[in-house]
């Protein structure tokens, strides 16, 4: 009997294949409102691999940016799990394993490019002398060294976006969660914004979990492209994205990419 | 340059003052008005003239409880509003409470406020800090929480404890709401301290009044108004300098563009 359980131990405690970066067990996320229960997310499950980078794409309403907060511990899941780095999330977010870049840069207006960047390490208590390259090399990285005394209401709206991702980066988290960061940008500062994150994503080598509703653009960043239908928010399909790295934005009108995205529009507007 | 400037930018406001009290001094002279009952521009100088060595002390003793009754009642509003972000259930307590407290006349409680602490200082400074109390708790409890989600999101990303919320994001947010409350607070605590003046006092402007009417004596009355007018005035006037000073930098993206220098 001792033995069986040990055994049992064991194979519990064996590792299933490579680490996921994230794991994400049958989450289901139910709100009560005025008119009912909604089923936001219903039985996802999918995992995100180390240094991945994954979009999920879907309609408005199907829950993404729900499944993003679940991860960042935001909210809790009505049902289902979900790990970090093997950790439950609560865990993960006192390990600063996690940055977010939300729509809009969400900066702190009374505070300059480089105070912004320098918040997470004044919240983790790390003194000013041992963070300082850090948020230099942040500040270049995203090309703003030479703004470090600007306010946000001096910048543009790129230059923003870009500070937001600075401030994401800075304190090196293994994870950065992208909730539509370019959806409030116009078309050529979006462009550009674009293969700045994969230079940056090559440089930093995140995993990344990428939310869009843009066709063009989880496929021009992504390994892997999850597609969610709305109410209830399921998975309705995983893709394989081949288009080979490093990518430029000539490869948009390749027949590689716009077969991947007829494969993805397909899948969209499969109802 | 920068001296023309400011000429330029308040030049109106001087030529208004100037003509207000010029049409007031041509009413008088043209209606041929009694000085008991409007007493024209000029003969209110010459009762200052003729009374400025007893204002002294009354400013003094008005301006100090209507100051200290500011500062204490600012002060109690901040913390209690620093509560009362932090905790659901003494916000609910609070709440009503400071409900109550606004639907009641408070000056109306001024004659109780004597009977408890007396005709000197203190019953001064008790009603300035009741009346003044009001609109520093509810800007400042507003400017608090009046936090972005994506903010609150963030800090929790970063595993943010309250107190670093409320040092990193809620207090700096706070601040040009806990200025927009002074100013509307400024004006009430002189109020307050000259009605405790009126209900029974030995000193004070409100004091002056009681005296002045007692006497029909009518420029001394508007020498006190108008005296009081100028410390609410000069009062007001130094928060904005504080103001400016504090928020010009930092808080440049409240001040519209055109305005910004």
């Amino acid at each position: 009997m001792a033995k069986m359980l040990a055994l049992d131990c064991e194979a519990h405690s064996a590792p299933a294949g490579p680490t996921a970066a994230i794991e994400i067990n049958n989450i289901s996320k139910r709100f009560v409102s005025a008119l009912g229960e909604i089923v936001a997310l219903d039985r996802v499950s999918f995992d995100v691999y180390p240094q991945e980078f994954l979009s999920i794409i879907g309609p408005s309403g199907c829950g993404k940016s729900t499944l993003l907060g679940l991860i960042a511990e935001l909210e809790a899941p009505s049902a289902g799990s979900i790990r970090i780095g093997g950790m439950p999330p609560s865990r993960a977010r006192l390990a600063r394993q996690v940055g977010l870049v939300f729509q809009d840069a969400v900066l702190l207006p009374w505070r300059t490019v480089e105070e912004n960047v320098a918040l997470p390490f004044e919240v983790m208590k790390i003194p000013e002398d041992q963070c300082r390259d850090q948020i230099a090399q942040a500040l270049k990285l995203v090309k703003l060294d030479g703004f470090e005394n600007r306010f946000p209401h001096e910048l543009s709206g790129g230059m923003r976006q870009r500070l937001g991702i600075a401030r994401a980066l800075s304190f090196d988290p293994q994870i950065l969660l992208m909730d539509e960061p370019f959806g409030a940008l116009d078309a050529i500062t979006r462009d550009k914004m674009t293969i700045e994150l994969l230079n940056i994503w090559e440089q930093r080598k995140k995993t990344v979990v990428f939310i869009t509703h843009s066709i063009t653009e989880a496929v021009f960043l992504s390994d892997r492209v999850v597609v969610m239908t709305p109410r209830p928010g399921r998975i309705r399909a995983v893709i394989d994205n081949h288009l080979p790295r490093p990518r430029t934005l000539a490869m948009r009108d390749e027949p590689a990419f716009t077969a991947t995205a007829r494969q993805l529009r397909e899948f969209l507007e499969y109802d | 340059m920068a001296l023309w400037h400011a000429i330029r930018q308040h030049l109106s406001t001087v030529l208004t003052i100037v003509g207000f009290v010029a049409v007031w001094q041509l009413l008088v002279i043209a209606f041929h008005l009694p000085h008991w009952l409007l007493p024209s521009p000029y003969r209110v100088w010459l009762s200052f003239l003729e009374n400025k060595h007893l204002l002294g002390k009354h400013v003094v003793a008005t301006g100090t409880g209507a100051i200290s009754g500011l500062t204490i009642g600012s002060v109690l509003a901040m913390i209690l509003a620093t509560i009362m972000v932090h905790s659901r259930i003494l916000e609910r307590v609070i709440m009503p409470l400071l409900l109550i407290d606004q639907s009641i006349p408070k000056l109306a409680l001024a004659p109780i406020f004597v009977i408890w602490f007396g005709t000197g200082m203190t019953s001064r400074i008790v009603i300035a800090i009741v009346i003044s109390f009001f609109p520093m708790i509810v800007n400042t409890e507003r400017g608090l929480s009046t936090i972005d989600f994506h903010v609150k999101a963030l800090l929790h990303t970063l595993a943010a404890g309250r107190w670093q919320i409320l040092t990193k994001v809620r207090l700096p947010n706070a601040v040009p709401y806990i200025f927009a409350g002074l100013k509307v607070a400024i004006p009430l605590s002189i109020i307050g301290a000259v009605v405790a003046e009126f209900v029974q006092a030995d000193s004070g402007l409100g004091f002056l009044i009681l005296i002045a009417v007692s006497q029909v004596d009518t420029p001394l009355i508007f020498v006190a108004v108008v005296v009081l007018a100028t410390l609410s005035l000069a009062m007001f006037c130094l928060v904005s300098v504080v103001e400016t000073l504090m928020l010009r930098r930092r808080f440049a993206y409240l001040i519209p563009a055109q305005e910004r220098s």
